[in-house]
């Protein structure tokens, strides 16, 4: 299948895969970013893949603001505050 | 000097701190030490050896690397008590391989094809944010620690690559691995927890 060679000629999915991933974290540049292009083009698991973690991404950024378990209290915050003053010698 | 948060000054910073940086702080404590009252002892901590600090922040390393470092010798030093292995060892990612069995060796065959698929699906129409979070936090566990603290650093707190390097002490190189390596080991395990298309039946 002309596809299938194609394919082989470029960069294996492993490749690409990590390519989708540094690509999160920083810029790619020539080769690398047109053929991991061309790839996911090409390949639905790697779009899947590339998809996916785009998804988490966005999905932790919806979660972490909205889930006050993730958030320090107000209590400890006070808490924290006391002892600064504490620890300097202030009494107030 | 420790002059620098003298009188009132001490309160102002650690109320600016607390405003800035006091949740982020949090949540990485509470991610290695899994328990809320000891990760905010954790912070506590954190903001008053900021404070004894004879060496704040200057124009190169921003406030928040220099406090995410003060925390981490703080949850060594709890790691070292608690005779736990402490979670800063963020060394090179091939002596930890064993760890997590090489997470590209199982999704990729020899021909550098995915070996399966494990995808989400549509992760938007699953469950509630908490549930999310906490199949999220159960996967975390599932990493090697140094992987698990370079994903939350960049994906939960969004700092930048040169941050987590200067927090971590890994070299950019091995933060792009790590974090490909828990991207992929995150996306099976929720896939697998019922974030993928066929546990969602």
């Amino acid at each position: 299948m002309a596809r299938e060679a194609f394919m082989n000629l470029m960069l294996g999915c492993r490749q690409i895969a990590r390519n989708v991933s540094r690509a999160h974290d920083a810029d790619l540049t020539g080769w690398a970013r047109m053929a991991t292009r061309l790839h996911l083009f090409l390949c639905p698991p790697c779009r899947a893949y590339a998809r996916d973690i785009a998804a988490l991404r966005r999905r932790i950024g919806e979660t972490v603001p909205a889930d006050p378990e993730q958030h320090l209290s107000t209590d400890a915050r006070q808490r924290v505050c006391k002892a600064a003053d504490d620890e300097g010698g202030r009494s107030s | 000097m420790g002059d620098k948060w003298e009188a009132d000054g001490r309160r102002a910073a650690v109320e600016r701190w607390l405003g800035t940086h006091g949740d982020a702080l949090y949540r990485y404590a509470f991610l290695q030490l899994r328990n809320r009252e000891s990760a905010e002892d954790a912070v506590q901590e954190t903001l008053l050896g900021a404070l004894r600090s004879t060496h704040p922040p200057d124009g190169r390393a921003s406030e928040k690397t220099w406090l995410f470092a003060i925390l981490k010798h703080k949850l060594a030093d709890h790691a070292r008590a608690r005779r736990r292995s402490p979670l800063d060892q963020c060394v090179e990612p091939a002596v930890q391989d064993g760890a997590d069995a090489n997470i590209e060796d199982i999704l990729f065959g020899d021909n550098g094809r995915w070996r399966e698929q494990a995808s989400w699906g549509d992760p938007v129409r699953h469950g509630e944010a908490q549930a999310f979070w906490r199949h999220l936090s159960a996967c975390l566990r599932t990493l090697p620690s140094n992987q698990a603290e370079v994903f939350v650093l960049r994906e939960v707190e969004g700092l930048s690559l040169e941050d987590i390097c200067q927090i971590t002490g890994v070299t950019a190189t091995n933060a792009y691995v790590l974090l490909h390596r828990a991207r992929l080991t995150l996306r099976r395990c929720l896939a697998n927890a019922g974030f993928g298309p066929d546990g969602d039946s």
